[in-house]
């Protein structure tokens, strides 16, 4: 291009620059120190934040199951089983509740819970039941086994 | 500045610049390129709102694309009920919006006789919607909760009424866009009344039974999640729990520490249970013995009225659906 | 249990129970697991790490602990003060006579997380050397918990009707001599 004037030029330049600041700045004004004020602290902090955050959205998911998985190991020792135990009988009776929901149940309908893990209980000790020459179920439990056809 | 004088000078004016006093210190140059002016422009405005504070709210009906003809059509035809267009109208008329039309008139020079607004307000309607509601809604409480005292009812229902709970159901409806009234934003009173007469149309319009369904799906849904004594309160539970036995002549309830931790410690914790006939009525915990003891009143008031926490939920089925499972269930019966 | 107001649910949900473990004759290892279980609040099914939800453990006879093996001699507690020389190896024989409830509370310590909370936690461990416990303790207790290993019986406290109905693998002989 050509640029008769100098001031032709000069406005040719690239974007304002106080645009692109206030974009940069608008995700460190929480951050602590001149971090939050000045731009060249800003640009790094605020780079370091992203890879954080984009790290986090993974971690999150990791912790919440740890989190569910430790209560559900509180409320199922409540009721005398241990948390594998728990999980496995309930699978093989082919309940299929995450475990988000377990744990809600656990900390919100207990009674739910304790049906539930009646039911595990119930299922593991099949087994034995039927080596005793006893295959009735105990009273008040439903395990439908399910058949594969 | 000095450059954009320069260019002025040199006849670029054909180009399409010109210069607009905006603000005193910002001057407002239009150009198709970058917009420099927009900084200081952008920093001048947040000043303005700072100092000034937020704009004070404009009804709908003042902006643009607002017809309220329409409005009031889609109102009712969003909420699927039939309402007679005039009535809904008539609804969202009130005495106050024509007091002061007919001032602003007279402020305006006209004469008595054309300054009269020839609208009928709402006051009828008003106090026909009242009176449904109210009997609507005990009839309500009384077919759902029976052991339900008249007092503890009459609560359930004032809460329901009152201008919280009316005025939240009322503005999520979008009754305060279409209410006509004096000022903006319409007054919490003012509101409720406005809610009572589209209640009073609906009535006059499509039935009881419709009124009622619109009573049950938008106004006792605000019941969930709601505890008796949040809207029931005594201040003494014992002494109504005490009361209640009497009446149905069972044995006065004795209460009894079951429970107790860290009694010497600053966040003690007591569970209380009361036995009437040597049987568990409810227990309650809390911080000192006397509150435990008030508590497990108010439990065992729950229990004994029907508004546990595990109570069956409130039936929100459609009409029709409603019918069929009476119908079953006299079949059943036989 | 239901329908509490929701200030006392809360009062009733968050509050700390005192549990009380009779330490005679158990593994120091196995009371620290409760404790620490239970300290953390790891037994509550509304456990979260940052919601300070532990409970109080009060450990009592912590003087008649025991240990399998030849741990009373073997086990080792090393500590460093920083100085020079500063160095220091006590076996658990020596440690014990020195403070009767130092091992159980080094075996909780060691078990709880290594957070800032590890003190907090351990303040609401309470470790009594003795079955007399301070009448302020007393009040506070909520329940026992049942002991983790079953205290084996010495042969003198088995009556004779017992030891004779007691089942033998073998008969001795009428000749065997016991050297």
């Amino acid at each position: 291009m050509v640029f008769l004037t100098l001031p032709c030029w000069i406005r040719n330049r690239g974007p304002d620059r106080y645009w692109k600041v206030q974009e940069l700045l608008k995700n460190a004004r929480h951050f602590r120190g001149r971090k939050n004020r000045c731009y060249s602290l800003a640009v790094r902090a605020v780079r370091r934040a992203f890879v954080y955050a984009s790290k986090a959205r993974k971690a999150k998911r990791r912790n919440m199951r740890m989190l569910w998985i430790s209560r559900i190991a509180a409320a199922s020792r409540e009721h005398g089983m241990k948390y594998p135990v728990l999980i496995y009988n309930l699978v093989k009776s082919s309940v299929q509740v995450n475990r988000r929901i377990l744990s809600d149940l656990a900390i919100t309908e207990p009674r739910t819970f304790q049906a539930l893990a009646t039911l595990a209980q119930a299922r593991r000790e099949e087994g034995l039941r039927a080596a005793l020459g006893d295959d009735r179920e105990p009273p008040g439990v439903f395990s439908r086994i399910p058949q594969l056809q | 500045m000095a450059a954009c004088r320069l260019l002025v000078s040199q006849g670029v004016l054909a180009l399409g610049v010109h210069y607009q006093r905006v603000c005193r210190s910002v001057v407002f140059t239009q150009t198709r390129e970058k917009k420099r002016w927009m900084k200081a422009y952008t920093l001048i405005m947040n000043r303005i709102r700072r100092i000034e504070g937020p704009p004070p709210p404009k009804p709908r009906s003042q902006q643009p694309n607002w017809d309220y003809h329409a409005e009031v059509e889609a109102f009712s035809i969003r909420l699927k009920e039939r309402f007679s267009t005039e009535l809904l109208k008539t609804a969202f008329v009130n005495p106050c919006y024509v007091r002061s039309e007919e001032e602003r008139r007279r402020g305006l020079g006209l004469d008595a006789g054309a300054a009269a607004l020839n609208l009928r307000d709402n006051t009828e309607l008003r106090e026909h919607g009242e009176q449904f509601t109210l009997g609507f809604l005990m009839d309500w409480c009384r077919s759902n909760f029976p052991s339900l005292p008249q007092e503890a009812a009459a609560a359930i229902v004032g809460h329901l009424m009152g201008s919280e709970i009316m005025c939240h159901v009322a503005r999520n409806l979008a009754m305060e866009e279409l209410a006509l009234t004096a000022e903006f934003p319409v007054p919490d009173d003012v509101l409720q009344g406005t809610f009572f007469a589209v209640i009073g149309a609906l009535e006059q319009s499509s039935g009881t039974e419709g009124a009622g369904l619109f009573l049950r799906d938008f106004l006792l849904t605000q019941l969930i999640g709601k505890d008796l004594f949040d809207m029931w309160k005594v201040v003494n539970p014992m002494g109504v729990l005490v009361e209640e036995l009497r009446r149905r002549g069972v044995a006065l309830p004795e209460p009894r520490l079951i429970q107790a931790s860290g009694a010497s410690t600053v966040l003690p914790l007591y569970f209380v249970g009361l036995y009437s006939d040597q049987k568990l009525l409810a227990q309650g915990p809390g911080e000192t013995l006397s509150s435990a003891e008030e508590e497990a009143a108010r439990v065992a008031l729950r229990k004994l009225f029907g508004y546990v926490e595990n109570r069956k939920p409130f039936d929100f089925s459609p009409a029709q659906e409603q019918r069929q499972p009476a119908a079953s269930q006299a079949l059943y019966s036989r | 249990m239901s329908s509490f107001s929701r200030s006392a649910q809360q009062w009733a949900t968050f509050g700390r129970s005192w549990y009380l473990i009779d330490a005679r004759m158990q593994p120091p290892g196995k009371i620290a697991v409760m404790c620490s279980v239970r300290l953390q609040g790891k037994h509550k099914p509304i456990y979260h790490a940052l919601s300070d939800i532990g409970d109080h453990v009060v450990v009592m006879n912590t003087r008649h602990i025991v240990f399998s093996g030849n741990k009373w001699e073997q086990k080792v507690y090393s500590s460093h003060s920083g100085y020079p020389g500063g160095f220091k190896q006590l076996t658990a024989v020596q440690m014990h006579q020195k403070d009767p409830t130092a091992i159980v509370k080094l075996a909780v310590y060691g078990m709880l997380p290594k957070n800032l909370h590890r003190r907090t936690m351990m303040q609401r461990l309470h470790l009594f050397t003795d079955d007399v416990l301070p009448d302020d303790v007393l009040r506070n207790l909520t329940e026992q918990l049942p002991q983790p290993r079953v205290i084996p019986r010495k042969l003198s406290e088995y009556t004779q009707e017992e030891c004779d109905a007691f089942p033998r693998l073998w008969t001795t002989p009428e000749d065997y001599r016991m050297e």
